[in-house]
């Protein structure tokens, strides 16, 4: 499974190669004073597309032992990263939505319960200090406001 | 229509309401700001940059003489187009205004390639704080002595006098085309998009033939005697270098400057916008704004919200003329 | 010597009760805000300039350099602790002083780092003191077609950081290179892959890429084997050993060399001068292929070029006002705020303050040591939080700090692209320090060349006509045959017969 994740992934960079490749044929080439804004873009990408394929043909020669290594690992893991992987993006996504306050409470709590499986005390405590804590830690000595909610029945609680 | 007691009453009701309800808005406008609240003061560009800091010292001026909060927030990037969109679209109720420089504020919309999403229609200007005119400097050995040297000798080779500026459509930038289309000079531009303080070094080093930058860049070499300042592009000598002439008193009607104002999102009531400018006119008076503004380097210019949109007016003219140029 | 008797008059006023205390303060504070994700020395400079109008200008100046160089020290801490870079220039110091910190030597990583970062700052003083006017005009020497060689230098090193697989290094290479044009181009001034989105037209950030690379791949990674198990091997003494010690002098010498150079010259950062002394360490050691898994020399030569750069960088501001950095740039204007201007005239007018401040250097570097060391202790215990919250705090952390650098949620999200794409990359070997040496030098390197060229309108031959740059392109070259040779040789060897 490994060997087809490296040769999946090389056609993959060598397509992405080819994409910046025609997008920077839209840019300036050469300008009359030198490279133009679309010269090293294509020139590096060019490169890229000619790497890709040799580190192709590198991984179809490649018969060693750990390509026969599992690549991904197991359902659980998989699950543990996918959830923080979600958990981050949820609380990028809400946080102007609902706050900073909220947003950060909500994702400390759920990681720290159930991904890091803490009694309920520490994670409460954790998760308060994180979220309004650190608010007005930012807010009050450093001038630095962090998000608060664009809903307006949250606004008014101060979130 | 039954004009019986009870439809009356219901009418002289609904009336009054009608017309409690018309004089609000009048009275919050009048009542503004309310006391104990806080007004946003979005400021462009990153914490420790100039346009902060005077941004902050009004801010901080303001406080006093309105009585209010005013929070600087800094949303910085690509040049304050994210926060002019993000003004753009707050609600005009006075209490959010924003920083605006130009020339950078007008190419932001002028310029096609920025796709910006508004124009000067989406915003109602406040005020002019701060300018910063521009200058013209050599090294001291350096064989140009006068203004009209160093254009001579850009007119006489084209393209073989180097010149800083602050980058590709920077201020100095449209000032040198400007001074290229009246005196038919070619300079060749070295573009320093870092800013103005980077290209120091380069032409402290004597490798670059001439400087443009502003008055405020240059304070430290002056005093150290360390540059030769060729002219300031403004109406009137400058208190910081008695001794340099203007543009215009060697025969160059050039006018250029950093131009710091703020600004509040169109649709805020005509009222709050005159309390809110008269504000910054007295804290722009007073001797502790002024002597930390000074410290800096700066010029204190005010400018009424009419004025201001007539100053912006024509230089939009000129970017707009000076555009394509600026492309080649 | 006068530099010297000045020196002493300088110590008088630095010494000052008052004196001495802010400089603490400075440096208490400069070393919180490099922890601190997010906010880097510019951000916490600016917010305390108006704390500082009421102070007295000696006074002022001392706190907010104190800061300026506390801040290098603070972002080492995270970078040991929690492989999350507190700071641009601390990046680095994740591979090997994160990997230490896994084998129980956290604490001596931050100590040496903290001993380093002290005889890097000293040095880049006494360079001040002693030579700041030769330095500084050996400095000017360097203009865009300087610089642009000698980043062309930094680049040829790059090999140096490859591991197993040339490969892939030259591809994480050319892939920094190709993230590093997104923006706005130094030739038109117009957006280049923006994708019409405002917020990549400063280019994508930086501070959000390294902890994405660093900080959120490395909990990912460790989310694999399930948040319950501690990862680290039992702690060893706080303090370095003979050898640690031994080892470290080297690095010292080497990274108070590149840091205080580099910080000289305008448009040298300090993640450069770190990436630098890192390469440097691992060409002069013995044992190259070991780097990555908890070097000694690792640590101390960047984290004492980062500091030495600090340092350094304020010498052009002493000599000719000019601000190498944006962050050099507040501090000008902390001195112009109180009414002083930098530059020659300052020894002039204002002796006592230009001498008194100078003296506060090695006396703030001295406090970043004596505050720092005790302190160890306090923030190893931080690695004893079970995993199981401590990755939480952690990603917090990293989600706080890509905010700030924007005030604005996007910057979260490119933490979190780069965060599983380099996941991803590291599990098929693929090394990501040439990435982000190439994503430091790249932009400065596009600029420097189309500065060039605007200069000698388009002729590529001023390269070689300037003497500096000539032979700095022939370092390069010779730096990246050196390799083809070696092999050459060794294949000739073996042909004949004798052992390698």
């Amino acid at each position: 499974m490994n060997k087809n994740v490296h040769l999946g992934t090389a056609i993959g960079f060598f397509l992405f190669a080819a994409v910046i490749m025609v997008q920077s044929l839209e840019l300036q080439f050469y300008t009359n004073l030198g490279p133009g804004p679309g010269f090293f873009p294509f020139i590096l990408s060019s490169i890229f597309a000619v790497l890709s394929l040799v580190w192709f043909m590198q991984s179809m020669r490649d018969t060693s032992s750990e390509t026969k290594r599992r690549f991904l690992p197991d359902r659980a893991a998989l699950l543990r990263i996918g959830v923080v992987i979600v958990a981050v993006s949820c609380a990028a996504l809400v946080m102007d939505l609902i706050g900073y306050q909220l947003a950060m409470f909500i994702f400390l709590f759920v990681l720290i319960k159930f991904l890091g499986k803490q009694k309920y005390l520490v994670t409460t405590i954790v998760s308060l200090a994180g979220s309004v804590g650190i608010f007005h830690l930012f807010g009050k000595v450093l001038s630095l406001l962090l998000p608060t909610s664009t809903l307006p029945f949250l606004a008014v609680l101060g979130l | 229509m039954n004009f019986n007691k009870s439809n009356r009453f219901v009418m002289t009701m609904t009336l009054a309401a009608l017309t409690v309800l018309c004089i609000n808005p009048l009275s919050a406008q009048t009542a503004w700001p309310k006391k104990g609240s806080s007004v946003q003061l979005w400021i462009g560009y990153a914490a420790g940059s100039g346009t902060d800091a005077g941004a902050r010292l009004m801010a901080a001026g303001l406080e006093k003489e309105l009585g209010v909060t005013i929070v600087p927030m800094n949303k910085p990037g690509a040049s304050s187009q994210i926060m002019y969109t993000a003004l753009a679209g707050a609600k005009g109720d006075g209490y959010v205004f924003g920083t605006i420089n130009f020339p950078s504020a007008i190419i932001s919309y002028i310029d096609p390639d920025r796709k910006a999403v508004y124009t000067k229609k989406n915003f109602s200007l406040l005020a002019l704080h701060i300018i910063d005119p521009g200058i013209i400097a050599v090294l001291p050995d350096s064989p140009y002595k006068t203004l009209g040297d160093l254009i001579a000798a850009a007119k006489a080779n084209p393209k073989t006098v180097t010149i800083t500026t602050s980058g590709i459509q920077s201020d100095e930038h449209f000032a040198l085309l400007q001074l290229e289309e009246m005196t038919g000079a070619k300079f060749a531009f070295v573009h320093f998009s870092t800013g103005a303080a980077s290209a120091m070094a380069p032409f402290m080093g004597g490798k670059i033939d001439a400087y443009t930058g502003n008055v405020a860049d240059v304070l430290a070499q002056h005093k150290a005697g360390q540059v030769r300042i060729l002219g300031v592009m403004d109406s009137e000598r400058t208190r910081f270098y008695p001794d340099v002439p203007t543009f215009e008193e060697q025969g160059f009607k050039l006018y250029n400057s950093a131009n710091r104002g703020f600004a509040v999102p169109a649709g805020t009531p005509k009222a709050i916008v005159n309390k809110l400018s008269a504000a910054m006119k007295k804290v722009m008076d007073s001797p502790e704004h002024q002597k930390l503004v000074e410290d800096m380097g700066l010029t204190l210019r005010y400018l009424s919200p009419e004025q201001y949109s007539k100053f912006w007016d024509e230089y939009a003219d000129n970017v707009k003329r000076l555009l394509p140029l600026s492309k080649e | 010597m006068n530099a010297f008797s000045n020196l002493m008059m300088g110590f008088s006023v630095a010494l000052a009760p008052a004196n001495l205390l802010l400089a603490f303060l400075g440096s208490a504070i400069g070393t919180l805000i490099g922890v601190l994700p997010g906010i880097g020395p510019s951000a916490g400079a600016a917010l305390l300039i108006p704390l500082t109008f009421t102070m007295e200008p000696t006074g002022a100046i001392i706190m907010l350099t104190a800061l300026f160089y506390g801040t290098q020290y603070g972002g080492t801490i995270t970078s040991v602790l929690l492989n999350v870079p507190g700071e641009a220039a601390s990046a680095i110091t994740c591979l090997d002083g994160h990997a230490m910190a896994k084998q129980g030597r956290a604490g001596t990583a931050l100590s040496l780092a903290a001993i380093g970062s002290f005889m890097g700052g000293l040095f880049a003083t006494l360079c001040l003191v002693v030579a700041a006017i030769p330095l500084t005009k050996m400095a000017l020497q360097f203009g865009p077609v300087e610089s642009f060689a000698l980043l062309t230098v930094g680049l040829s090193l790059m090999m140096g950081l490859a591991g197993k697989s040339i490969i892939k290094a030259l591809m994480m290479g050319v892939l920094g290179l190709l993230l590093a044009m997104v923006g706005l181009d130094p030739v038109r001034g117009m957006p280049r892959f923006t994708f019409d989105r405002l917020e990549l037209m400063d280019g994508i950030g930086f501070i959000p890429i390294i902890m994405g690379i660093f900080g959120l791949a490395e909990v990912l990674s460790n989310a694999e084997d399930g948040f319950g198990t501690m990862k680290l091997a039992k702690m060893s003494s706080l303090f370095p050993t003979k050898q640690d010690l031994k080892d470290s002098v080297g690095p010292i010498a080497r990274g108070s060399l590149i840091g205080t150079g580099l910080g000289l010259i305008p448009g040298m950062t300090g993640s450069a001068a770190s990436f630098l002394s890192y390469i440097a360490e691992k060409k002069a050691s013995r044992t190259p292929e070991k780097f990555g898994t908890g070097m000694v020399q690792g640590v101390v030569g960047p984290e004492t070029a980062n500091n030495a750069h600090a340092n350094g960088a304020l010498i052009p501001l002493f000599t000719l006002g000019i601000p190498s950095s944006p962050t050099v740039a507040v501090i000008m204007g902390a001195f112009m705020m109180h009414g002083l201007i930098p530059g020659p005239f300052l020894f002039q007018e204002h002796p006592d303050i230009a001498w008194g401040v100078i003296a506060s250097f090695v006396i703030g570097n001295l406090m970043l040591l004596i505050l720092n060391l005790p302190l160890i202790g306090i923030w190893v215990k931080i690695l004893k939080i079970p995993y199981g919250l401590l990755f939480a705090i952690i990603l917090a952390f990293m989600i706080i700090g890509s905010y700030s650098v924007n005030n604005s949620v996007f910057e979260i999200g490119i933490m979190v692209v780069f965060g599983i794409v380099s996941y991803f990359l590291r599990k098929m070997d693929f090394p990501m320090a040439p990435l982000v040496l190439t994503l430091i030098l790249g932009p400065q390197m596009e600029r420097s060349l189309r500065q060039s060229l605007e200069i000698s309108q388009g002729s590529f031959a001023i390269f070689i006509e300037t003497p500096l740059s000539a032979v700095l392109f022939a370092i390069a070259a010779v730096i990246l045959i050196a390799p083809a040779f070696k092999s050459l040789r060794k294949g000739k060897n073996s042909i004949s017969g004798e052992s390698t």
